[in-house]
């Protein structure tokens, strides 16, 4: 195992390798630059501007300035907030985004495996339709749309809760509730799903067979199984919840990481748009190995060692 | 279905805004402090004045620093800053000023003319990238000074003693005090400055000499300031603290203002929350030193012949247009925004679809025959398209002739018509001081914001003769016979004058304006700056306005 997870760190490089060149040249070949503005700057002050951050160079020497600054695991300092690194910008914003984030998915797969398998269990009866239709409604109802609904109802109608901005516990609820609502609703559709066919399988029925009581056959055998999809879900969806998001950020007013991937592109901050690709594909990366590595843990059959 | 009437019924609530239903709320526990929450729109990109980028940052800034002169936010005019007084020489090229010598730095430093000079040798050392550096370029030898021809030292400011100044001019620009309350033109901290370099601006290093001090910035949060102790008119500061809360979404700041948890909204309102919001009392709009227009690309046919844009430009009705975007803009019949400082405008378009078709038929293109289909370029936004579908629409019905909408992300857009990739481009200027030059100078033909490639020798020299003259009286008639000459040629098409609109707790007093009497009284900034140096709370009011709400 050890060797496997080594193996799969060392390949994290050459894939990010790929990634940052291509986002490196994509985002430089999209029309205007980092300093075009409505109100032209004179051009003493664009060429400093230029040659401050290497853009007077040709693009191959710009790349390469780059790899050599992130090698060093730099990530340049923003090209629109003045005397501000990316490094910096991350290191405020990405705790708030992932505080947020790691709550909304735990909620999710909290409440998401619960409903599941309550419905699984109560296959087509009354309980399964409700738990689904609400999967349904959550999966459908997009974050833009209920975010400022539930700010409204307890924020500005019911002033039970903060309607926004970023302080004590109360500010994380609706932000919380509204990121977790569409995963409770994917996470309770997959596990429902695989508690379906795990509860069919032969050697449930075996267990049952042999006289077990029902919670035995759900708490011992069977969610083991019914797990796995949920782990292969959740592995990159945590990635990405915890990035943050800008449509929940601007609802509520959170200072998250999320913005600036959005922000970063529209401003043409180009080290800021690069910092967030290379953060949220190392994170994808991890979350997909110890989303494998989870497999191992849950379910003895599967092997991470090489196959000889 | 109980389910689905209950959601349908909160989702009218959203839509209508929120109901009449008075809910009583907590009141924040300021421990007796007043304190003022601003909601202030997006992240400031920079804490250093002569950098200062965008209106929240400005927001900010213009009460934590002080210049020579300050804002009277009551009449947007100026008052003794860090100058007490002034003279002007005769010419009008050399202002000589007064420092108080009680004006502190935040940490006990004195503010001398010495730092003044250092302040605007640095706008314009290219390393500083100011983004404002142009603003500078009416003192003498500004300009030499960005280009590195003339060195530091030969830039027209000087320090007679520490408390003595002297600016010299290249022109007798009758605006140069107003222009001295912008906050780029405010004082920073030399000595600070010369100790952390560029990183001057962290919170644990800066130090400011206005009303108020920073204490607290949290990214894309909230930006916190005190009142500063070692300010020469702290007596006349009451509040003790001004929350800026970094929110860039309208519709939250809309949620939060409505919510009571915060007493001032700024500006930018969005447009969904229009015609509701103006049924608010506490919703007040004031004209503003702004123009929406449209730029033809004067480089390519048929947009080359003046008669053509002068035919779509006289076939649009401004005052419908305004009225289906409802928030309370001034139809634009010429290019200076109206109240503008020393100007009143005296060339005038007419809307005539009858004179449109004859010179479009006089350009050789009758009931628009043969007309190529034109495009006007947006950047991305509800309300740019509204106005693109409705001015094309128009064009359509009264001349015959087809134009197409087409919108871009902004940095693809500002590429676009830069250079020169668009027929008909929307655009907008909000003038950087209170004077009609700075509109003027948008159609200049060596001016870098003159994006419609339109040249003109006449225009040119008019635009020149208006920097030369200090005579008021003769200065207003040339400048009026520029704008003449532009609404004659058309190169721009205007469409409307911006309107700046806030909204404001009953109980925050000595706001400008505040209401409507405000308006109609002239009591507000036509640059819409949020001065808030003499702001006070009734906390008395403030507590009857929670518990009865």
């Amino acid at each position: 195992m050890f060797r496997y997870i080594v193996k799969r760190v060392l390949g994290i490089i050459p894939v990010l390798l790929v990634i940052i060149t291509i986002t490196f040249f994509l985002v430089r070949f999209a029309p205007g630059g980092p300093f075009s503005s409505e109100k032209q700057l004179p051009d003493e002050i664009i060429k400093n501007l230029e040659k401050k951050f290497h853009m007077d160079q040709s693009l191959p020497v710009q790349y390469l300035y780059y790899l050599a600054m992130i090698s060093g695991g730099d990530l340049g300092p923003s090209m629109k907030y003045h005397n501000k690194s990316v490094n910096d910008i991350i290191g405020e914003t990405f705790p708030v985004s992932l505080r947020i984030g790691f709550l909304a998915m735990l909620i999710a797969i909290f409440i998401g495996t619960t409903v599941g398998f309550i419905a699984a269990l109560h296959h087509n009866s009354t309980i399964d339709y409700m738990c689904m239709s609400f999967a349904i409604l959550g999966i459908s109802v997009p974050n833009m749309v209920l975010g400022p609904i539930l700010a409204v109802f307890f924020g500005v109608y019911l002033g039970w809760l903060p309607v926004a901005n970023w302080g004590g516990y109360s500010h994380y609820v609706l932000p919380v509730t509204t990121l977790s609502c569409y995963y409770i609703a994917i996470v309770a559709r997959i596990s429902r799903g695989s508690m379906l066919e795990v509860i069919n399988q032969d050697y449930i029925k075996t267990a049952r067979s042999k006289g077990l009581s029902n919670w035995t056959i759900v708490t011992r055998h069977a969610i083991k199984g019914a797990l796995l999809p949920i782990i292969s879900y959740c592995g990159p969806a945590s990635a990405f919840i915890i990035t943050g998001s800008i449509v929940i950020e601007q609802i509520f007013g959170i200072p998250g990481v999320g913005r600036h991937f959005i922000m970063g592109a529209i401003d043409r901050d180009y080290t800021m748009v690069m910092g967030t690709v290379i953060l949220v594909s190392l994170l994808v990366m991890c979350f997909n190995l110890l989303a494998d590595i989870a497999y191992c843990l849950v379910d003895p059959r599967i092997n991470l060692h090489e196959e000889k | 279905m109980q389910l689905v009437i209950t959601l349908c019924a909160i989702f009218c609530l959203l839509l209508t805004g929120c109901p009449g239903k008075k809910t009583s709320r907590t009141m924040p526990d300021d421990e007796g402090k007043m304190v003022l929450r601003v909601l202030n729109g997006a992240e400031a990109a920079s804490l250093d004045p002569v950098k200062r980028e965008g209106t929240p940052g400005t927001n900010i800034l213009g009460n934590v620093f002080e210049g020579l002169l300050r804002v009277d936010n009551k009449t947007g005019g100026y008052l003794p800053g860090v100058a007490e007084t002034w003279e002007i020489s005769e010419d009008g090229r050399v202002y000589t000023f007064f420092l108080r010598r009680d004006s502190k730095w935040s940490d006990g430093v004195k503010v001398t003319a010495h730092d003044v000079v250092a302040t605007y040798r640095r706008a314009l050392n290219p390393i500083t990238e100011s983004r404002n550096a142009s603003l500078y370029f009416i003192i003498k030898n500004a300009k030499s000074v960005l280009e590195k021809e003339k060195k530091p030292e030969e830039l027209g400011v000087y320090a007679a003693d520490d408390y003595t100044l002297k600016i010299e001019l290249e022109n007798p620009a009758g605006y140069f005090l107003s222009l001295l309350t912008l906050v780029p033109f405010y004082i920073t901290p030399n000595h600070v400055i010369e100790e952390h370099g560029s990183n001057w601006t962290d919170l644990n290093h800066i130090v400011s000499n206005g009303p108020f001090k920073f204490s607290l910035r949290r990214r894309n949060d909230r930006t916190e300031v005190v009142k500063n102790e070692q300010y020469w008119g702290k007596d006349e500061v009451k509040l003790d603290k001004i929350i800026f809360f970094t929110t860039d979404n309208g519709n939250t700041r809309l949620r939060l203002f409505k919510a009571c948890e915060a007493d001032f909204h700024v500006s930018g309102l969005e447009s969904s929350a229009y015609p509701n919001i103006k049924k608010n009392p506490e919703w007040v709009a004031a004209p503003r030193l702004g123009i929406y227009y449209y730029i033809f690309n004067t480089k390519e046919a048929p947009l080359d012949n003046p008669k053509v844009r002068k035919a779509i430009s006289l076939a649009v009705d401004r005052k419908v247009l305004t009225q289906v975007l409802g928030a309370g803009q001034v139809p634009a019949y010429y290019i200076i925004p109206p109240r503008t400082n020393n100007y009143q405008a005296d060339a005038k378009l007419e809307e005539n679809i009858e004179k449109a078709k004859l010179l479009l038929k006089e350009a050789g293109y009758g009931e628009g025959k043969d007309f190529p289909t034109l495009t006007i370029l947006y950047n991305t936004s509800d309300d740019h398209r509204k106005v693109a579908l409705f001015i094309s629409d128009m064009v359509k019905k009264n001349l015959g002739i087809n134009i197409k909408i087409e919108n871009a992300e902004w940095k693809t857009y500002l590429d676009r018509r830069k250079h020169g990739n668009y027929h008909i481009a929307r655009a907008g200027w909000i003038g950087d001081y209170n004077d009609a030059d700075t509109f003027l100078e948008l159609l200049a033909g060596d001016s870098e914001n003159n994006d419609t490639f339109w040249k003109n020798a006449a225009y040119d020299e008019l635009f020149a003769e208006t920097r030369r003259l200090s005579d008021p009286a003769k200065r207003l008639k040339v400048m009026q016979k520029a704008e003449a000459l532009a609404l004659d040629e058309m190169p721009l098409m205007p469409i409307y004058f911006y309107i700046a609109d806030t909204l404001v707790k009953p109980y925050v007093k000595n706001i400008y304006p505040s209401n409507k009497s405000d308006v109609e009284q002239g009591f507000y900034d036509l640059q819409a700056r949020a001065t808030l140096r003499d702001v006070y709370i009734d906390m008395e009011e403030k507590k009857k306005y929670f518990t009865n709400d």
